[in-house]
């Protein structure tokens, strides 16, 4: 192999391994943001669930 | 809205609908005709150098889509996040060549198809018996085509899905199998290789060249952000989509282009001069000397290829006519949506009208050199806004993917597309002549049509009320409640007038992510009310406004009001405990605080308040960079209610003449403070001396590292368990904060 081939060969190689490798980084940050925002949205679900019960309980005692 | 009732785009693009839109678009036709010339004139190992760097300068740039439609995932792509990074002409014009560029590249790909199908048609004998000329067939069938592929749009959004499946996967199939085919080649004739022997034979300077010449390869992954709105999960679908095809056609590419080198049979020729020979036919030959019906096969691919891209582009120009409508800067028919087929129906016929009338009317060459310059210029600015936008809206907005190693990959892609954009130049004078020309006429379009604008934000705030002039110093109040809106905005109110600034009283209306903003107006009445509550504690004397902003959180809402409206002083109001242990203040005002551009004061309501008077105001300080500026507060506040200032310190083992002499610039800020020095622990001497007061003000103290503070320990321990108002006074003018104002902030 010459000097070009072996150049030409590193760019290439090069080029598209640092390409998949910053691929691999932004999958793992899509993955963790989509982890936070199915957190956020239980939270919010659960806190909506604590004041529809608290309204309930509120109802039933303000009627017995 | 049509009859009252809302109609939406349709949700139904799938990851893999997404990735085969992008790979549609990007194996146009452009590839095939490209490649052999500039293996021509960059070599073997020069063309496969040419497509890893192109490949990796269009990642970059993917990485920016990605990061933009994840967070504002609506149709129009780069032209809508062009449009949010800098508004006004700039953004109309990004809109503006983005549509020509889609329409012209629609053209493009219409003749194409007609080139290569005519080529095809060309070598049967009952064609060549119809004795039509070549020019006519190519003009008619590009036509037809393109008359195919709008009735194809107009049918709907799923249904364009599922053509362009088949398409794509027709071609890449096409392309993947010859490029597999080349490896199983080479091991069959390993002495193929040799063609690889002069890599670069014109030099690597040539290789530039040959990465400006196939670039158009690289450009189409933005049609997926154009489909944000009508994909499936966008903030997750999208961005990989962009990433996934931009992967996907480097690989392909490379591999074509290495099966063209070891197919062709130049015989005593060297392999580069036998494809400049050729030219666009040159990759067509090298595949039918590859393998049997090869000929046959490429120009399939070709054919596939063409009609792919040419789908997307009508799709996407449609799109983005659509989105300048909607915005209110072009006539509001072009943005309607069918209420059966549910598509944006004029601004498809708009679009198809220019496709249609190129492709018939003019030369074709140089109006595609044009389309060249203006993709590049285009994705030149969303590299430009991505950086634009994570910096001054990053807190704001909600990201479904954020790219590493910011700014330096956007900056890298700004660099090299500035590069290749002017190397288009350098090939076609005539090109930027009909861009130049396009742009005057959107000029003009943009004149005439002013007045038709919409206001900007219109569902993000409301003014509720504007009295008076304004003034360059903004104090921004944010009030959440009648309770302490009336004590925040009397605060408020005492340093404007002081200082001679404006007053903005500020309330923001939640909704949760899965409700449009503009349903928040709904809910507005409530906080209307506080807001005219806060403005009836006010004397009048200086001006003031009523915003009421619309967000999906509170802490987003209050950070947008702070930059939309530039505010100098941000007072917000505490109860004095957090509902989450994890939080100091609370889950917004800990990051406000934090976060804000602003100067920052904290009003605490203590049990003096109901007096309404401050006869005597207790200033604990030990120094430092917000001691001075807090001192300046201090001295405003007692100059307006003719209070008494006792500044206080706790010695804590420090030499207490060396304690006065570091206090003195502080003290000295004040006329007629008193110096208090006390001895032992300082949050309960701080606490012994506060009962004796109306009001305790204190500075933010320097934080620790990796401990969670905002204000530091000991103000927010005493702002704790004192039953005084207290102010916690933070500010913002460091080099620190000038420099996290001008780099960017943290995205949480």
């Amino acid at each position: 192999m010459n000097i070009d081939q072996i150049l030409g060969a590193t760019i290439v190689f090069g080029a598209y391994g640092f390409m998949l490798y910053l691929l691999h980084v932004s999958n793992r940050t899509i993955a963790e943001m989509k982890r936070l925002r199915v957190e956020r949205r239980r939270r919010y679900a659960k806190k909506r669930i604590g004041h529809v019960l608290e309204v309930q309980r509120d109802t039933r005692h303000r009627r017995r | 809205m049509e009859n009252g009732e809302t109609i939406e785009l349709s949700r139904g693009l799938s990851l893999v609908h997404l990735m085969m839109m992008g790979m549609g678009m990007m194996i146009g036709a452009g590839v095939f005709v490209a490649t052999g010339y500039a293996i021509g004139f960059a070599g073997p190992g020069g063309i496969l150098v040419a497509f890893a760097l192109n490949g990796l300068i269009a990642f970059f740039s993917a990485m920016s889509f990605a990061e933009l439609a994840s967070a504002l995932p609506t149709a129009g792509g780069a032209y809508t996040y062009i449009d949010e990074a800098f508004k006004g002409l700039i953004g109309f014009v990004s809109g503006w060549m983005n549509w020509f560029a889609l329409t012209v590249a629609g053209s493009l790909y219409a003749i194409t198809f007609a080139t290569y199908t005519v080529f095809l048609l060309e070598g049967t004998g009952w064609f060549n018996n119809l004795g039509i000329d070549s020019w006519l067939a190519i003009k008619v069938l590009a036509l037809a085509i393109a008359l195919v592929f709008i009735a194809i749009n107009y049918i709907g959004v799923s249904e364009t899905g599922n053509i362009e499946n088949l398409i794509t996967l027709g071609q890449m199939g096409t392309l993947a199998f010859i490029g597999l085919f080349s490896i199983y080649y080479i091991f069959v004739h390993p002495e193929k290789l040799a063609h690889f022997s002069d890599f670069v034979p014109n030099g690597w300077d040539k290789v530039l060249m040959a990465m400006g010449f196939t670039y158009v390869g690289f450009e189409g992954y933005e049609v997926i952000a154009h489909a944000g709105e009508e994909a499936v999960n966008p903030k997750e679908t999208v961005p990989k989509a962009i990433l996934y095809s931009v992967v996907a056609v480097t690989a392909t590419y490379l591999l074509f282009a290495f099966a063209a080198i070891v197919g062709a049979e130049p015989g005593n020729v060297p392999v580069h001069e036998w494809f400049a020979e050729l030219g666009p036919v040159g990759m067509g030959e090298a595949i039918k000397d590859l393998m049997p019906y090869g000929g046959l096969l490429i120009t399939l691919a070709a054919i596939f290829s063409s009609t792919s891209a040419l789908n997307a582009t009508v799709y996407s120009s449609t799109r983005v006519l659509f989105a300048i409508s909607r915005d209110g800067r072009l006539p509001g028919i072009f943005s309607r949506i069918h209420p059966v087929r549910r598509v944006p129906h004029y601004a498809l016929f708009a679009s198809s009208l220019i496709i249609l009338t190129i492709a018939v009317a003019f030369p074709i060459e140089d109006v595609a050199a044009s389309a060249d310059i203006v993709f590049l210029l285009i994705f030149l600015l969303v590299n430009a806004a991505v950086i634009k936008i994570r910096n001054e809206r990053g807190d704001e907005l909600d990201y479904g993917f954020l790219m590493p190693y910011f700014p330096y990959i956007p900056l890298l892609a700004i660099f090299f597309q500035a590069i290749l954009s002017l190397w288009v130049f350098n090939v076609s004078p005539t090109a930027w002549a009909i861009t130049i020309a396009w742009v005057i006429i959107g000029l003009v379009v943009y004149r005439s049509y002013e007045g038709a604008k919409v206001e900007p934000f219109k569902f993000e705030r409301e003014t509720v009320f504007e009295e008076g002039r304004p003034s360059k110093y903004r104090i921004m109040v944010a009030v959440s409640n009648r309770k302490n809106a009336g004590v925040l905005t009397r605060y408020a109110e005492t340093i404007a007038e002081r200082v001679g600034g404006e007053l903005l009283i500020v309330s923001v209306v939640t909704v949760p992510e899965q409700t449009p903003l503009e349903e928040a107006r709904r809910f507005a009445d409530e906080a209307i009310g506080v807001v005219r509550e806060a403005k009836a504690h006010t004397s009048g004397k200086v001006g003031v406004e009523g915003i009421i902003y619309y967000s999906h959180s509170v802490y987003r809402g209050i950070m947008s009001a702070v930059r939309d409206k530039k505010v100098d002083l941000l007072v917000l109001g505490w109860e004095g405990r957090s509902r989450w242990s994890r939080y100091v203040l609370g889950s917004n005002l800990d990051r406000i605080v934090k976060n804000a551009p602003c100067n920052v004061i904290v009003v605490k309501p203590g049990d003096t308040e109901e007096r309404g008077r401050i006869e005597s105001i207790l200033f604990p300080t030990r120094g430092g960079r917000h001691a001075k500026m807090s001192a300046e507060l201090v001295s405003l506040l007692a100059s307006a209610h003719n209070a008494r200032v006792t500044v206080l310190t706790a010695k804590s083992g420090e030499n207490e003449r060396k304690l006065r002499e570091r206090l003195k610039p502080v003290v000295e800020k004040i006329p007629g403070a008193e110096l208090k020095v006390v001895d032992g622990e300082p949050v309960s001497a701080i606490l012994a001396e506060c009962g004796k007061h109306d009001l305790v003000v204190m500075g933010a103290t320097r934080e620790p590292l990796f401990k969670r503070l905002v204000f530091g320990e000991v103000p927010e321990k005493v702002a704790r368990k004192c039953r005084r108002t207290v102010l916690l006074v933070k500010i913002n003018r460091g080099i620190r904060a000038r420099i996290n104002r001008l780099v960017g902030r943290r995205v949480e």
